[in-house]
């Protein structure tokens, strides 16, 4: 997506994301738990690589995984503390949501997910 | 991501962005977020700004948002800066939705939407002078 992003930005454009990524160098079992966590992670090269050799310059990365983490419990605390007015309306989205945040907040808490925000400039 | 794949989070995105789901999850969306674009994510309102720091737009940029959702945050982002804005989804349901709230803004003459894979995005090369996204690259 990356290379496609670089393809539509005219040179010197910007391009800043976040995005959610397994942490990199656990065991086999431990990524493959991070892995299947929603929500749905990104695995592969480096992306401050990819970013590179998608003809982007002026590469930033911030690991931003303490505010994924705030954030993350924020959600999953709001929705348990106000699920009578959430649930009725659809109670397999409620369930799916406290399922994703049960999961996701304690691989956040062990460093298994992580989230980093990217900032780049295409080429001139 | 596989086709398969990508037609289940399809599926998914468009039961999550129903309207009156995300009118009854609008109070925790603000809680944990501090937006109320119906989003469903993990991008705050502070990082939002951060976003419209970085990307330095001005009135006549044009941006693209992918994998918009609801609008978050390339709406807020133009709304802020007065650029226009092209959101992006995979779901109908959501960018009906940011078209409601684009329209609700008085934006809806500087904001498109578009319904289209991030993967496969039918725009024409150099259209846009800022690209966001936010937990799309998965």
């Amino acid at each position: 997506m990356l290379r496609a992003c670089a393809r539509l930005l005219r040179p010197g454009g910007r391009i800043a994301f976040f995005t959610i990524e397994v942490a990199p160098d656990l065991s086999p079992d431990d990524h493959r738990i991070a892995a299947a966590a929603g929500p749905p992670v990104a695995e592969g090269p480096d992306i401050s690589e990819q970013l590179r050799r998608a003809h982007f310059v002026d590469v930033i990365s911030e690991d931003r995984s303490s505010e994924y983490l705030e954030t993350a419990r924020r959600w999953l605390d709001a929705r348990l503390r106000q699920r009578d007015k959430i649930r009725p309306v659809d109670p397999a989205v409620y369930d799916d949501r406290i399922r994703d945040g049960q999961t996701a907040v304690p691989l956040i808490e062990q460093g298994l997910l992580r989230r980093n925000l990217y900032v780049a400039r295409k080429l001139r | 991501m596989p086709i398969r794949e990508e037609a289940a989070m399809t599926e998914i995105y468009n039961s999550r962005f129903r309207p009156e789901i995300q009118d009854a999850q609008r109070a925790a969306e603000y809680e944990a977020t501090g937006s109320d674009y119906g989003a469903n994510g993990y991008l705050t309102m502070r990082q939002a700004d951060e976003l419209l720091a970085h990307l330095q737009l001005q009135p006549d940029d044009v941006l693209l948002d992918i994998g918009s959702g609801t609008g978050w945050p390339g709406l807020y982002l133009a709304n802020r800066s007065g650029c226009r804005v092209v959101v992006s989804d995979l779901t109908v349901a959501g960018m009906v939705q940011a078209r409601r709230r684009a329209t609700d803004d008085g934006m809806h003459a500087r904001t498109s939407s578009v319904v289209a894979s991030g993967r496969h995005l039918p725009f024409r090369p150099d259209s846009f002078d800022a690209i966001v996204h936010a937990d799309v690259l998965c």
